[in-house]
């Protein structure tokens, strides 16, 4: 069994939002001294920075690029599944040249970009994680004439247990296997703690 | 090279990454917190995060409130913008007040060079009426020395006096360490 084997197709989604995302005024997340090389080939590589944490949930960095190509002028596809419908493959297999990325928990829960991220079924059992945008760095990236760079800000919640905090990849197309990259589930929870909140109320008023 | 023109990092490096947050200054309506140090071989990136609420200006979303950001249209004066400065710990210092342009020559490479860009913003809109942010990203170069790196500001037209955070600049030292340069050939990426 793949750790990206694709869940079920579910006739019923909800969009979900980082818990923080409408109310931006409440909390500075921390920060944790992560920065995780995921998988690397001679022309790509998966990398994770700005891990941040919430009191209900982290937030980071996915930073994908690609080398200098042969074609100056060729334009990169984008490479995650494209956002804003819970249908966006149709039920099509999974493509090649899309990236596979996920979380895994140390006590087995885990969540995946596959299907129709960020939407899940609408009667996902609350501690459930999901991946969403994280609503703090806007994701940015594309063609630089002789490769290509997409930083894309993600979030997962609830916050993980302690224990290990696997983040996995792969990205057949790119000739990335599955690869497994796992941090101390503490780093988070500990930048999860050193949250404050930007103001002394809370931004409740 | 002014102080101020400094590329932006290649993308074929991924940082180290220093682990502050910190608050650098905040009224009842006003916060700046300074986040997210990114350490690169030659210099570190790190976000500048305002949160205003209760009386945006909701030209906020044209105009961004940061000295040396752009010519401001209708001449804001200086008190209206937020003025940004990096202290190593042997005294330099660099500020986003201070100007574009330089004289000819050769930049002095001991000089810290401040940049900004990209920035990101949202509120002061329909749907946040009372509330605006703004994350905005700056780099220095080079790297500081070790010893205490400052970040003062100063905005008085938010009632922000001068403030003072410090962070080690040992750490960010460390942190530059471990970034990675993924394809050091890289002909497009020289200032890295």
């Amino acid at each position: 069994m793949s750790f990206f084997d694709r869940p079920a197709r579910v006739a019923r989604t909800k969009l979900v939002l980082a818990a923080w995302h409408r109310r931006r005024t409440e909390v500075l997340p921390g920060v944790a001294p992560v920065a995780l090389m995921l998988a690397r080939t001679d022309d790509t590589a998966v990398a994770l920075t700005d891990v941040r944490g919430y009191p209900n949930g982290f937030a980071f960095l996915l930073r994908l690029r690609w080398g200098p190509a042969a074609d100056r002028d060729e334009q990169p596809p984008w490479p995650v599944a494209m956002l804003g419908s819970p249908d966006p493959l149709g039920g099509e297999p999974f493509p090649d040249e899309l990236l596979r990325f996920g979380v895994q928990f140390a006590d087995g829960r885990r969540v995946t970009n596959m299907d129709g991220y960020p939407y899940v079924p609408e009667e996902l059992p609350p501690d459930q994680p999901v991946l969403t945008e994280g609503a703090g760095i806007d994701s940015e990236g594309g063609s630089l004439g002789r490769g290509a760079y997409w930083d894309l800000d993600q979030a997962v919640q609830p916050l993980p247990p302690p224990g290990p905090l696997a983040f996995v990849c792969a990205w057949p197309g790119r000739g990335i296997s599955e690869s497994r990259v796992e941090i101390d589930a503490a780093l988070v929870l500990d930048a999860a703690v050193a949250a404050v909140p930007y103001f002394p109320d809370g931004g409740r008023r | 090279m002014s102080p101020r023109e400094l590329p932006w990092p290649c993308p074929n490096v991924i940082p180290g990454m220093a682990p502050l947050a910190a608050i650098l200054a905040r009224t009842e309506e006003t916060a700046v917190a300074v986040t997210g140090i990114r350490a690169y071989p030659s210099g570190f990136g790190f976000t500048l995060d305002l949160r205003l609420r209760g009386g945006v200006p909701r030209d906020m979303r044209m105009h961004w409130p940061l000295a040396g950001m752009f010519d401001h249209p209708r001449g804001l004066p200086a008190d209206t913008l937020l003025r940004l400065t990096v202290e190593f710990a042997d005294g330099r210092s660099v500020s986003n007040a201070d100007p574009r342009t330089a004289g000819p020559g050769e930049p002095d490479p001991d000089r810290p060079m401040l940049s900004d860009a990209p920035g990101t913003s949202w509120g002061a809109d329909e749907w946040y009426p009372d509330a605006w942010g703004l994350a905005m990203q700056y780099r220095v170069r080079p790297l500081p020395p070790p010893g205490p790196l400052a970040f003062t500001c100063i905005w008085p037209a938010r009632g922000i006096p001068a403030s003072r955070v410090e962070v080690d600049g040992a750490a960010i030292l460390r942190a530059a360490d471990t970034a990675v340069t993924l394809w050091p050939d890289d002909p497009y990426c020289s200032h890295d």
